[in-house]
């Protein structure tokens, strides 16, 4: 084959003439900012502040979703809209004006049009608009609530040592789960209005001290309820609309038979195939307009989607091609919705991600045999032919997975998108049983976000939450707690010492650990504090009844009040490699081989290798550094290090409880994935010179992935490492990039 | 599919092996980007040549061309590994 570029610029997808349209479509839209649901919103708080918050919360999403935009894209066969345009994202006042204010207003450091990347449109007329929401939520958001209620180091850790940020869960909602699809397309949203009824009706007014609470949530769930079957008709209204006003005879009835579709749908069951993606798109919609909460995930796709696929193919109501075409409408039509983080926050998430996870293949969760079927297939031809970043494909492997659904995912990945990710259901099945997964829950997981693994329809909490940044820990403990970068000092190392005083490699090592566990407490507190206010103020119906219906209905209880089956706290550790490789270069350099002292290597440190006039001089001293085996090589050594100290990490976080501990749910913990997002560049900004040789304020290493250009014996040698970490107890996901050629995969 | 299929499938069977390796060691996740440094530099000189060019940053994919200057960096310094 030679010389391969990338084979997304090299192929041409195969679409139809109806995808190759919309595909042009909606990607024709740069990415913009609406501020419809942001004053709809403002409007309806504004006039209601005496309502329980739960019923005001229901309330002013359905004034939002009865007045917001519609639209309805030119070819698509669904409708539901986020926002008034395609890739525009709503505004969500009530967690953070302050950025708004700053940016939107007054540009600093950037108006959104301007910045360097991830930039967005925001029409002049909108800044008045803009401002005036900024001036009604000064003070009452839940930024403001944060501040006032979590201590001084909680706020140190997250705001001046960046040694943990949570930023996104201050600026915005969690999101962060898998709906349960499968059962609201079968019962219908107008059972969920009737048996919130019914249990609001036989409350025991008598016994139950949580009698109000109950009669709040069903208040505001019914609302809810209501408000996603209104909002449906809308759309009904509007193709019926443009029916009328249709030349094409076949477009015509497409439109009549949408219009159809949005009268029946969500209130009623689905009947085939089409009505079902409908509904999952008018759910996944609700959900994203209730909050800004990002990976709100699908499940599995062609698991749910499956029994009304064969309907349609045995009755002849639908083909296989119709089920590509429709898939991928489907695909685009969740490209269409956005999210706009402020300045600092998009540092950690490049490229304005959704996480939007739809999961295929993996195993029945009964049966336990490989469950892949054409389905699976469909969902990789509709990545290889829409070829945007949403949603973000999955795929679960296991030992019996079939080769040539292998094969046929290896050859969408060697298109070079980055999708599909793949999973291996023998670490992923046993992690998740290890927090108090049912063995079935267990083998139905999907992926949400990026990485992390939930029981669709199952899960409350959130699978993201803060970032905990180990390599700032591990700076800390060479200087006895205290940051150099801001001479911040919350926690010194119990032993007392620093990297010029450390006896042996064991004092070194024990200094880290007791930084790490001082800072896996504070994100515990910043994660406890947003949940505990989040119940407050902010709870939520919408991701109660669609996220968790079969168990928050019953219980008369929304997710943060323990209305799930399972609850766990997730989060991201990042800098695996940067702290085993560090550690092991001190081991070597000073402990074992005795080649420079702890006070050598901290004052090479402290003036970034830059200090010609030492003995050996800072440049050589950095090449020493570098010189040490790294992590990403099947050196054991080192590879342990890793192991170890990650595993560390996830136990200290498991022995954390949630807000939900003793409420209801199982597991009710935080726990570790080593998910990084874009975090490893803004993160390594904060952390001066380390041992392994990394340069003051350069990025970190990713995920759990050996820190980039380290790994030189080849990918053999590198999963070899990865694979020893202790990946079992990484129950919130592992993350692991390699890099290959094209040429290489031909 | 079919019609870009090349004309053999050795180095995706290698690819597919690295996979099952990786997973029978216990390993629990892989992503991939499957892009050359040479495609990147040009994507970071000529952007306009590949508005469409997705890469893996980290749990998603993204446009190349969009991402901040030290991203991309990120992305182009990670080991290019052989199979």
């Amino acid at each position: 084959m030679g010389e391969v570029n990338s084979l997304q610029i090299d192929t041409q997808p195969v679409r139809t003439k109806r995808i190759e349209e919309l595909h042009k479509y909606v990607t024709s839209f740069e990415y913009g900012i609406c501020v419809e649901r942001g004053k709809y919103l403002t409007d309806f708080y504004r006039d209601h502040m005496d309502m329980a918050p739960i019923v005001r919360r229901a309330n002013a999403i359905d004034y939002v979703l009865e007045n917001m935009s519609i639209y309805i894209m030119p070819g698509s066969l669904f409708a539901g809209n986020q926002a008034s345009k395609p890739r525009w994202a709503p505004l969500f006042p009530e967690f953070e004006v302050e950025w708004v204010e700053e940016e939107m207003v007054k540009g600093n450091p950037y108006y959104p049009w301007e910045r360097p990347a991830d930039k967005y449109i925001l029409p002049k007329e909108s800044v008045p608009v803009v401002q005036e929401i900024c001036d009604w939520w000064r003070g009452r958001t839940h930024t403001d609530t944060l501040r006032a209620r979590l201590p001084k180091e909680a706020l140190a850790t997250h705001y001046d040592l960046k040694a943990a940020d949570i930023g996104t869960y201050f600026q915005g909602g969690d999101g962060h789960f898998a709906p349960d699809h499968p059962w609201l397309f079968t019962h219908g949203v107008q059972k969920i209005i009737d048996d919130c009824q019914k249990a609001s009706d036989s409350i025991d007014w008598k016994n139950d001290s949580d009698a109000i609470k109950k009669r709040d949530f069903y208040e505001a769930a019914i609302v809810s309820a209501r408000a996603i079957v209104k909002f449906a008709a809308r759309y009904a209204d509007l193709a019926e609309k443009m029916a009328a006003d249709e030349k094409d005879e076949k477009r015509k009835e497409e439109l009549l038979q949408m219009a159809d579709t949005c009268r029946w749908v969500p209130a009623n069951p689905a009947r085939n195939f089409r009505e079902a993606l409908q509904f999952v798109i008018f759910v996944h919609i609700c959900i994203q307009i209730e909050d800004n909460g990002a990976g709100v995930s699908f499940g599995r796709y062609d698991q749910f989607m499956y029994p009304l696929y064969q309907q349609g193919i045995s009755d002849g109501t639908l083909t296989r091609e119709q089920a590509v075409e429709l898939t991928e409408n489907f695909f685009l039509q969740i490209y269409t919705c956005n999210k706009v983080r402020s300045w600092i926050d998009t540092d950690f998430y490049r490229g304005v991600p959704m996480f939007q996870n739809l999961t295929i293949g993996g195993q029945d969760p009964v049966k336990k045999c490989d469950a892949t079927n054409e389905l699976s297939y469909i969902c990789l031809e509709a990545t290889y032919n829409t070829r945007v970043p949403q949603p973000s494909l999955t795929v679960r492997f296991h030992k019996n997975t079939p080769f040539e659904f292998k094969m046929k995912v290896a050859e969408v990945i060697r298109l070079g998108t980055g999708l599909p990710s793949i999973f291996n259901d023998e670490t992923y099945i046993p992690a998740m049983m290890n927090r108090g997964y049912e063995l079935n829950d267990a083998y139905n997981y999907c992926i949400i976000g990026c990485v992390e693994p939930g029981a669709p329809g199952l899960l409350g909490g959130r699978t993201g939450g803060a970032w905990l940044n180990c390599t700032k820990a591990l700076e800390m403990s060479l200087y006895n707690g205290t940051d150099p970068r801001t001479g911040i000092c919350l926690h010194k190392n119990r032993n007392g010492k620093d990297l010029s005083t450390f006896e042996n490699f064991d004092e070194a090592k024990e200094a880290f650990l007791d930084q790490m566990a001082y800072y896996v407490k504070m994100e515990a507190i910043l994660e406890n504090t947003i949940d505990q206010v989040w119940e407050e103020t902010l709870d939520e119906p919408m991701a109660a009844i669609f996220g968790c219906p079969t168990t928050t209905i019953p219980r008369g209880k929304p997710i943060k009040q323990g209305g799930a089956k399972y609850d766990l706290t997730g989060q991201q550790t990042i800098g695996t490699a940067n702290v085993a490789n560090s550690l092991y270069a001190i081991k070597k350099l000073v402990f074992d081989d005795k080649i420079i002292t702890g006070q050598e290597l901290k004052h090479a440190l402290e003036t970034n290798f830059q200090d010609m006039d030492t003995k050996p001089s800072g440049a050589q001293i950095k090449a020493l550094c570098l010189s040490v085996p790294k992590y990403g090589n099947d050196v054991d050594e080192v590879d342990e290090l890793a192991r170890d100290m990650l595993a560390f990490v996830a136990n200290e976080l498991s022995s954390y409880k949630n807000t939900r501990y003793g409420k209801g749910p199982i597991g009710c913990t935080l726990h570790c994935s080593t998910s990084t997002v874009s975090s490893n560049t803004p993160f390594g900004k904060v952390c001066g010179a380390t041992p392994d040789g990394r340069d003051a304020y350069t990025a970190v290493a990713d995920g759990q992935s050996p820190m980039r250009g380290t790994d030189v014996n080849g990918p053999t040698a590198a999963i070899a490492s990865v694979a020893k970490l202790n990946n079992v107890l990484l129950s919130c996901g592992s993350l692991y990039n390699m890099k290959f050629s094209p040429a290489d995969l031909c | 599919m079919s019609e870009v299929a090349v004309n053999k499938n050795d180095g995706l069977k290698r690819f597919v092996s690295l996979i099952d390796r990786y997973f029978a060691a216990g390993g629990s996740q892989m992503q991939f980007n499957v892009v050359s440094r040479k495609t990147l530099l040009d994507a970071q000189k000529n952007p306009e040549k590949y508005s469409n060019l997705l890469v893996r940053v980290a749990g998603y994919s993204a446009y190349f061309t969009q991402l901040s200057k030290d991203v991309q960096q990120d992305i182009i310094e990670r080991t290019e590994e052989k199979l």
